[in-house]
């Protein structure tokens, strides 16, 4: 099995009860390629997965994933507050084994036993991973708030 | 390439009711989430009938592995109420 630590930036709009926000996320996830096909796992945030017959189409199906449970998350909360506590949740509920694969993946890039993919590579020494909601008030709405990715990196 | 196969998910809640004890599952508007020890598992699909209709719900292996692994359930218990792990 080969391992990839992977660095992630989405941004989404979110409809809840009563609010729009805008949810932006810095994680961390790690890709498998192996007999069962390619995953790419959530780390922080955790709990969710995604498969394809590719990396990129595992990334592509992740990135919908997590979307899917922003959308749980804001479905299962009746107020703003109520939903940033359960994006800590999300954020913090990472699994302590594939957080040690992770770190050994890391340790596999920066010895260059990993092809890169060409992906950018980024030391994640000081990563810290993050996720927080803006509430979104429509008079004060700009077009800077439209919701962009960042491009994903090989963690080194 | 994949090593194939769909479990129902008929099957890995009776595994779940076997090899994690205590554990809570709840339907949410898109997925069911698994909670045990501590972790959300937030991927189980819903029952194609309904929240919590699981008859004809089929679900990949490799997803399954990642499931137990995620919450850290026993691999010997899980393999021995799901013959696909073996």
């Amino acid at each position: 099995m080969t391992r990839y630590p992977i660095l992630f930036g989405y941004r989404d709009f979110v409809a809840g009860n009563g609010f729009v926000a805008v949810v932006s996320v810095s994680g961390r996830a790690l890709i498998e390629d192996d007999h069962d096909g390619v995953w790419m796992i959530g780390i922080n945030p955790g709990g969710f997965d995604a498969q394809g017959s590719s990396h990129q189409l595992a990334a592509t199906a992740f990135r919908e994933e997590y979307r899917t449970v922003l959308y749980d998350i804001a479905s299962s909360t009746t107020d703003f507050a109520t939903f940033q506590a359960m994006l800590q949740d999300f954020l913090q509920d990472a699994q302590p084994t594939l957080v040690a694969d992770w770190d050994q993946a890391v340790e596999a890039v920066r010895r260059k036993e990993v092809d890169p993919m060409g992906l950018r590579q980024r030391n994640s020494s000081d990563f810290k991973p993050s996720i927080r909601a803006m509430q979104l008030e429509t008079a004060s709405a700009k077009p800077k708030d439209n919701p962009v990715d960042e491009p994903e990196t090989l963690a080194a | 390439v994949t090593s194939g196969g769909q479990i129902k998910l008929k099957k890995i809640l009776a595994m779940l009711d076997a090899c994690a004890p205590g554990y809570r599952i709840v339907a949410k508007e898109h997925r069911q989430w698994v909670t045990y020890q501590g972790h959300t598992y937030r991927r189980l699909p819903l029952g194609a009938h309904g929240k919590r209709s699981p008859s004809s719900v089929e679900i990949e292996v490799g997803q399954v592995r990642r499931l137990i692994r995620y919450l850290a359930i026993d691999p010997e218990c899980a393999s021995k109420h799901l013959a696909q792990l073996r």
